[in-house]
């Protein structure tokens, strides 16, 4: 009889002879794991019988594969660290195995250390789920060959950083961390006695394009085409003025609403973006196309996977930064187009930001289906105000009309006729270059979220703060 | 794709037309568990929902897409208004129509069940909530799914202060190691010693064995490689904060011991049984564990941690003895029913020192220090376990002492005890 227990003995079976048989295979198959630098001179490399080479990672890494030119260097107070993020390609060269396949992506550090205290660095505040050096190994082992495995521990092994820097000591080697594609945020702590040390580093990890590398940003608009504002009632009709919505390529329609704007330089805006998770995107290409439609199906997780264009300014979006979700078909998704006008000489991004919540089959695309949105399309955009206002780079926050309230009973559509809803603001965020914490965060004294509060709220506020000056 | 796609066809013309038929909220009892905590003029309540009632209040099985709804109740007695910000309590929430658009039924007549499903999730759920001046909002955040127990932190932000309140649920239907522990029976209270001074706890914890135990009290295991010193509830709301989750009981009931929910779904993974190590005579009175899965189906690798009450106290708070191993993947042996064991990185001392960096970005770790009493080894002279497994530590048990009062990485004190490898003992730390 088929019973449940039965059936776990039978799947049971199936397994250990599946396990059995794919391994011998691998066996057979030695082959597969020559390196691919080759370097005879490599210390660990095995010779076989039939000359195939098991193991030969590199025996120098630093002088090995030049990645080092790409290294970020902080200082401060007789801390120098310096640090550099091994793309997928130049770990499969040094350690001579595919790291990335297992999720592995090791960051090269080297810490020295002038105090007269001794530091210690705290793997779990770079990444909280960091691999060992015998972890990283294991995943690469091979089956059944325990004297390669060894040798591949003990190469793991010494090119793990020592984590105890003494004082007036250097310490040099990788961290194996989790892949992180296209930006990474490395957070390099320091643990010393009644002191900690924080070096934050980002890192544009090479072997992915992304979209706004196509971008020209300097030839967008000449000198004379930006408007700078100093005023922030100009500023607020300027942005209340734009249109609502994304467009169609030559300027016509209403697609998705724009309904934020990020006000900033570069180096203060997408910093916090990341720091807070957003993920870069890919252009739509034949190998990015292949992957997204791969995971469309199994729906794997593809945390850069390219985005459909939208138009304004007449053209597509400047920059797409996404937030996955477990699968391809749940995630946060925003695009960004720099506008020619300019606060107080910063830059002004107008930004669409919506939530995909899952797919569903149409006649509009050619492959038949495609990502539905949360028709309650505020509900992203407060995503993204919470996420923000805890990145701690944002000074002040502000709302605005201009995109018109649309209700459930009567909906706006967008291109692709799904229907969505709001309550027709559009959130602007003033971006600051020193931490703001929550409590000292400002407001533009324009509309609030809700009508009706938005005049209680401001006579509230003004009172708390007349009593604080007082 | 095509399979499934006939199935639910096949199902759809034998069922009929999908109904949607939700219980109202006042059918379900979820609220009599919810906890209450009260602050400067805000009153907050929250309950954790157990799979069969999110399923009857939403009419469809949440829990099957590792959505874990949590009803929450804010008061606010203040002049000022607050904002409700769900990012804190998941920073990957599900957006009402999301957690609906998810269990939306695949093909129903004229799909008004889809419809309904919709307005019903917005009615009851919450986003970023606006609680104004003397109101009341309550109503559902669509998280994901925590088994075991569940850390819940209610955010307000109310413009010139942020209030935070805390809370840890255990989820309804769970059962904990831990729960079938007589915790009364272990020892009886007049046979806990009581250290008072530094030096003679100090000696006490080097005195004791090195090494977990086979059933019999024969043989090395683990090395017990951690001792902490805290209330019961400090120490695990500790560990649940930084990602730890607790476990089920091993059970000798072959069918339960490979549960298929467990093998599909992410979330319930993470509290898998573990096996029994002996120490004191018994087997470990709970077991922690930090999951480290990314996607689904992907590499189980996790942390474990084995715990005995001891029978010692410090300056009056329990001490308690840990074991901790980092598990890289399986091993093929012998010794299991299924052929496969965990295999544990060798160089235990990682583990160690993962926990105890981790506990200390918790806040909540007050002191720390080192004292030795395991087996001093190395890669080249390892100790080999009963289980054939072999692993290398210097010997040294770090020491937790774990507080509710928060201190910051900066301001934890360390007890000048031994310290481990390297480290020049004369350096003042």
């Amino acid at each position: 009889m088929l019973n449940s227990e039965n059936l776990f003995r039978l799947l049971g079976g199936i397994f250990l002879i599946l396990t059995i048989g794919v391994g011998s295979i691998f066996w057979s198959g030695c082959a597969s794991y020559c390196s691919p630098t080759g370097q005879s001179e490599s210390v660990f490399s095995v010779e076989t019988t039939n000359g195939c080479k098991f193991y030969s990672p590199s025996p120098n890494p630093t002088r090995d594969v030049p990645f080092l030119l790409r290294a970020e260097t902080q200082s401060r107070e007789g801390i120098t660290v310096r640090a550099v993020v091994l793309s997928d390609h130049e770990s499969e060269e040094i350690f001579g195995v595919n790291l990335a396949r297992g999720g592995v992506q090791p960051v090269w550090l080297r810490i020295e250390n002038r105090t007269d205290t001794p530091f210690a660095l705290l793997f779990v505040a770079m990444d909280s789920d960091y691999f060992t050096s015998n972890e990283a190994a294991y995943m690469n082992h091979l089956p059944f060959a325990f004297s390669v495995n060894e040798l591949i521990d003990q190469y793991f092994q010494e090119q793990a950083i020592d984590g105890y820097i003494p004082p007036g000591g250097v310490s040099e080697g990788f961290v194996y961390t989790n892949i992180d594609p296209g930006i990474k945020f490395v957070n390099v702590t320091l643990y010393g006695p009644k002191r900690i040390e924080s070096f934050p580093l980002l890192f544009e990890v090479p072997g992915i394009t992304t979209d706004y590398q196509r971008v020209d940003f300097h030839r967008l608009y000449s000198d004379k085409g930006i408007v700078n504002i100093e005023d922030e009632e100009e500023l607020h009709r300027a942005l209340e003025n734009l249109p609502c919505c994304t467009q169609k390529r030559d300027g016509s329609g209403r697609n998705d609403p724009l309904n934020f704007t990020l006000i900033g330089d570069p180096d203060d805006i997408f910093p916090a973006l990341i720091y807070r998770g957003w993920d870069v995107t890919e252009p739509i290409s034949f190998r990015s196309g292949l992957r997204a439609f791969k995971s469309f199906f199994s729906g794997a997780r593809y945390r850069t996977s390219p985005m459909s264009s939208l138009f304004f300014y007449k053209r597509s979006q400047d920059m797409g930064l996404q937030k996955a979700r477990s699968t391809i078909h749940e995630r946060n998704h925003l695009r960004l187009w720099l506008s020619p006008i300019k606060y107080r000489g910063k830059d002004i991004w107008i930004g669409a930001i919506s939530r995909d919540i899952g797919s569903y089959f149409t006649w509009r695309t050619w492959w038949g289906t495609a990502h539905a949105i949360d028709p309650d399309i505020d509900e992203a955009r407060e995503y993204l105000m919470q996420d923000l206002i805890f990145s701690q780079a944002v000074r002040k926050v502000g709302y605005l009309d201009g995109v018109g309230i649309a209700t459930q009973d009567n909906p706006h559509r967008n291109f692709m006729n799904q229907p969505y809803w709001t309550d027709g603001r559009r959130v602007v965020f003033l971006f600051g270059s020193e931490p703001t914490s929550l409590s000292d965060l400002e407001f533009f004294s324009w509309e609030w979220i809700d009508d009706e509060e938005a005049v209680n709220l401001r006579e509230e506020m003004r009172k708390i703060r007349n009593k604080y000056k007082e | 794709m095509i399979i499934r796609a006939i199935v639910i066809i096949f199902l759809t013309a034998v069922l009929g037309c999908a109904n949607f038929s939700p219980k109202p909220i006042e059918e379900v009892p979820f609220k009599s568990r919810a906890q209450t905590q009260s602050r400067d003029g805000m009153t907050v309540s929250a309950s954790v929902l157990s799979d069969d009632e999110s399923e009857e209040l939403f009419g469809v099985n949440l829990a099957g897409k590792d959505i874990q709804p949590v009803w929450l109740s804010i008061k606010n007695d203040n002049e000022i208004p607050c904002l409700f910000l769900p990012i804190t309590l998941d920073p990957h929430y599900f957006s009402p129509n999301e957690a609906a658009f998810m269990n939306h039924y695949t093909l129903t007549l004229g799909g008004s069940a889809n419809k309904e499903m919709d307005k019903h999730f917005n009615e009851v759920g919450m986003h970023v909530e606006y609680v104004s001046a003397g109101e009341e909002e309550s109503g559902f955040v669509f998280s994901n799914m925590d088994p075991g127990i569940k850390y819940v932190e209610v955010t307000l932000y109310c413009f010139t202060t942020i209030e935070k309140f805390v809370f840890y649920f255990e989820v309804p239907g769970f059962q904990g190691d831990y729960d079938i522990v007589d915790w009364q029976e272990l020892y009886s209270e007049n046979k806990f010693i009581d250290y008072d001074n530094e030096e003679k706890f100090r000696k006490a914890l080097e005195n004791l064995p090195c090494c977990t135990t086979d059933e019999e009290g024969e043989g090395k295991g683990y090395p017990i490689n951690l001792v902490f010193i805290g209330d019961t509830d400090d120490i695990a709301s500790a560990f649940i904060r930084r990602g730890w989750d607790v476990s089920e009981p091993i059970s000798d009931d072959w069918e339960k011991k490979i549960d298929l929910s467990k093998i599909f779904s992410t979330a319930r993974y993470r509290t898998t049984p573990m096996s029994r190590e002996y120490f004191f005579g018994r087997s470990q009175d709970y077991s922690l564990q930090k999951t480290r899965q990314k996607e689904k189906g992907k590499i189980r690798q996790r942390i474990e941690l084995r715990v005995w009450l001891t029978p010692i106290k410090y300056k009056g708070e329990y001490v308690w003895f840990g074991s901790t191993t980092r598990d890289i993947g399986s091993d093929f042996t012998r010794r299991t029913e299924w052929y496969v064991a965990k295999s544990i990185d060798p160089e235990v001392d990682e583990a160690r020192s993962y926990l105890t960096e981790d506990i200390g970005l918790s806040n909540n770790l007050s002191k720390f220090g080192y004292v030795g009493g395991s087996v001093a080894s190395s890669r080249s002279n390892p100790v080999r376990n009963f289980k054939n497994q072999s692993w290398w530590s210097d010997g040294m048990r770090a020491v937790l002492l774990i507080e509710s009062e928060p201190t910051s990485l900066s301001e934890i004190e360390i007890l000048k005890w031994d310290l481990p490898g390297d480290i020049d003992e004369n350096m003042e730390f």
